[in-house]
């Protein structure tokens, strides 16, 4: 998987020590702009996003930290939204934002890193006497999203108790101290409570790192992840921005009478790098790989249709034939016949198009469209079929049951898509190959298939008449190139379900006995399309007719 | 061992049921060694382009041989495949696994073929066989099973000595559910074929002959 990180190098110290052993790890590109040439561009955080909205040459993701107050940061709630609607697949490490980003499309959660090894509980534990000692920490934005205010009346208490205030970071009121990195698990193993004060934060990482270090922690309710956190002792949860409830709970905290470091440090198992990677991986792969699941369908009867196509004498008169048989079996299932004209013979709707190539294939090919479009489930068969049992309705069920698509493979002797080459369609087998990277696949056999309606299957079909277009000869190279470049979920039946007595006893056949060559109009080879003016000739020359 | 060229002109060889057939400019066959070396050097024959590179099958390509044997797949593989990973377990490691029976010598240009397919495809696998159906193999009841599930058992069925699956939920849950249908003492292909029957991942079944060895 080719992922390109987008990333400025503005960007915080966090957000570059959230992402870039990312990059590391799984060996993606880096760059502060997005790239064609990779499966995947990921912006981080969104507000990357902001000038590419219009990047469109490759599926994108975006990984959302916090939702700003609207009235507070407009600018940020504008971008936020935008990049939302924009991305292919948001993800984020609160519950709280996944729920409302997943309006928008596919949501993942992501679980962010916390370095346990860094911040681990201190050789000795401090011993601040009397004197208790409060940390806060982080950088104070003009938002007031910290709750830096919840602090600053804090402080008017805080000279009547028997605790101080310690900051780390930049802008609390008070002092404040500047950790450098190397050093921040120092400033944890210093405290004996951390409080976290924050209204609006993406995760937010100190209050982990502190737990990590098994310092007490008090947290707001409903910030970032913090509602995850299991209720293990020496952690206590206040209502945000309420400073009488968050008093209390940080009374609680220093008055406790007894510190379990390990469940607290416990608590933070979770959030390892390989968790961060592999919710990463796994997201992408999703978006990247996953289709929708099966959806569950309707029992087939009643929608489900079997379709013929039969241009000249001989394919018409396998029609007759090919209907009659599946009447005898299967006699309350339509059957739509297409032609250039009505056969009269049992079909129980006919379409009328032209005669435009001499194999059939252009309208074979376009069946989707024109099925009726109330079957649901539709059959398609060779005129020079012959239906010998009702099981051959084990075609829908396969397709009520969830598969979207049912194939036969040829027979062993021509199982190989290589066994398809012929001097007269080498340029197109050989284009197929190369495209499919190999002659060595499985040959499937378009005499005799179904599929559901879907957008996938639409979609399929659609692209398996333009690839027919192109060469406008036989049409298995063509539903190779269409099938491989959008799979869908195809279940793949033997020559049981489409028994080619020329290379196969008939007794072997399960329901659809098939024989080949007998609805030929021409004899020999044509070269080039099917469409042809030398194709036509073939057709007079079989005929009889002066050409 | 056989060699695969492709013709420039036509030429005759032995096909795979053992006759004399022509085989036409731009067709594929496997002849010995000392043909091949002939046809190529009198220009009557190109080369087949070599097995992709790891480069080319993505950083994440990888295979787990999930019996005994890894020595065994290293030797197969490691003159293509110098830096792919082979590693013994069960599940899904890499972003494209190819989940290998650690007793079969896989072909290094199917193992190429198996992680190019999977750009596209969730899951691939070789038919066991064209003619041996599920209702051939296992025991009764779990053929019964089987056939609760499938409602028809003359149906193919996959070789599961070599499968390549690109890891998604949907593959996830399909070694899931594979795991959990092993677990009733099935025969594991009819278990794989029940697995995939719950999951309905996009399949790309391979003809009997990717388990074959023998190409260079």
């Amino acid at each position: 998987m080719r992922v390109h990180l987008v990333m400025s190098d503005g960007t915080t110290d966090l957000l570059k020590r959230l992402a870039l052993p990312l990059a590391e790890s799984l060996n993606w590109s880096v760059g502060s702009s997005p790239i064609a040439e990779t499966e995947l561009n990921y912006f981080f955080p969104y507000l990357e996003m902001q000038p590419f909205v219009d990047f469109d040459k490759t599926p994108t993701a975006a990984w959302f930290t916090h939702h700003e107050d609207p009235e507070a940061v407009p600018g940020k709630d504008a971008i936020w939204q935008r990049v939302a609607e924009t991305v292919d697949l948001r993800l984020t490490s609160a519950p709280m934002y996944r729920d409302e980003l997943q309006s928008y499309g596919m949501t993942r959660l992501v679980t962010p890193p916390l370095d346990r090894k860094k911040f681990t509980f201190a050789d000795t534990p401090a011993n601040n006497g009397d004197l208790k000692k409060v940390g806060v920490s982080g950088y104070v934005y003009s938002s007031g999203r910290k709750g830096e205010h919840l602090i600053k009346h804090l402080l008017k208490f805080c000279v009547n108790y028997d605790f101080q205030i310690r900051a780390s970071g930049r802008g609390w009121p008070g002092a404040t101290a500047h950790y450098r990195w190397d050093d921040m698990q120092k400033f944890y193993q210093g405290l004996d409570v951390y409080l976290c004060t924050s209204l609006i934060e993406g995760i937010p990482m100190p209050p982990l790192e502190a737990m990590a270090c098994g310092i007490p922690v008090v947290i707001p309710r409903g910030v970032g992840l913090l509602d995850t956190l299991p209720d293990v002792e020496n952690l206590y949860r206040y209502e945000a921005d309420n400073f009488q409830d968050m008093w209390r709970a940080l009374q609680e905290a220093l008055d406790a009478p007894g510190l379990n470091r390990e469940s607290l440090r416990g608590a933070t198992a979770r959030f390892t790098f390989e968790a961060w990677q592999g919710t990463h991986e796994r997201a992408f792969e999703d978006l990247l790989y996953d289709i929708p699941p099966a959806t569950v369908t309707t029992p087939w009867q009643g929608k489900a249709g079997v379709f013929y196509v039969a241009y000249g004498k001989p394919s018409r008169e396998c029609a007759r034939k090919a209907i009659t048989s599946w009447k005898e079996h299967v006699p309350d299932i339509p059957v739509a016949l297409v032609s250039d004209k009505p056969l009269g013979e049992g079909e129980d709707i006919f379409i009328e198009e032209d005669d435009a190539d001499i194999g059939g294939r252009s309208v074979k090919t376009r069946i989707y469209d024109l099925a009726p479009v109330e079957w649901e489930y539709v059959l398609y068969l060779d005129a020079d079929t012959e239906i010998i049992s009702s099981d051959v309705t084990f075609f829908f069920d396969l397709l009520e049951d969830g598969w979207e698509l049912v194939f036969c493979i040829n027979p062993p002797k021509y199982a190989l898509a290589r066994e398809m080459l012929r001097p007269d369609n080498r340029d197109e087998c050989l284009e197929t190959f190369a495209q499919l990277g190999s002659d060595e696949i499985l040959q499937l056999n378009g005499g005799v298939f179904a599929f559901r309606r879907n957008g996938r299957t639409a979609n399929l079909m659609r692209l398996w008449h333009q690839e027919w277009q192109r060469f406008g000869a036989r049409d298995q190279a063509a539903l190779d190139r269409a099938l491989y470049a959008n799979p869908v979920r195809i279940y793949t039946l033997g020559q049981e379900w489409n028994t080619i007595i020329r290379y196969t006893e008939a007794e072997r056949s399960a329901a659809v006995i098939h024989h080949p060559m007998s609805a030929r109009r021409w004899r020999g080879k044509i070269p080039g399309r099917l469409d042809s003016d030398a194709a036509w000739d073939a057709v007079a020359r079989f005929d009889g007719r002066p050409e | 061992m056989k060699v695969g060229i492709r013709a420039r002109t036509i030429l005759y060889a032995t096909d795979t049921d053992g006759g004399q057939r022509a085989y036409h400019p731009g067709e594929v066959l496997y002849v010995g060694k000392q043909s091949a070396l002939r046809w190529l050097a009198e220009g009557r024959a190109d080369a087949l382009p070599p097995p992709p590179g790891v480069d080319d099958m993505g950083f994440y390509s990888g295979v787990v041989v999930r019996t005994a044997g890894v020595e065994n797949t290293q030797a197969a593989l490691a003159g293509a495949y110098p830096d792919l990973t082979i590693i013994e377990g069960e599940g899904l490691n890499f972003s494209k696994t190819l989940l290998l029976d650690g007793n079969l010598s896989p072909r290094p240009s199917i193992v190429g073929l198996g992680f190019k397919l999977l750009d596209t495809w969730q899951v691939a696998a070789p038919l066991f066989s064209y003619e041996t159906l599920a209702r051939d193999v296992g025991t009764e009841a779990d053929r019964q099973q089987t056939a609760k599930m499938i409602r028809d058992l003359r149906v193919p069925f996959y070789d599961t000595r070599l499968i390549f699956m690109r890891r998604c939920s949907a593959t996830l849950q399909l070694l899931e559910a594979w795991k959990e249908e092993r677990q009733l003492d099935s025969d594991d292909r009819l278990a794989f074929l029940r697995a995939i029957y719950q999951v309905k991942p996009t399949l790309c079944a391979g003809p009997v002959g990717w388990v074959e060895t023998g190409d260079v």
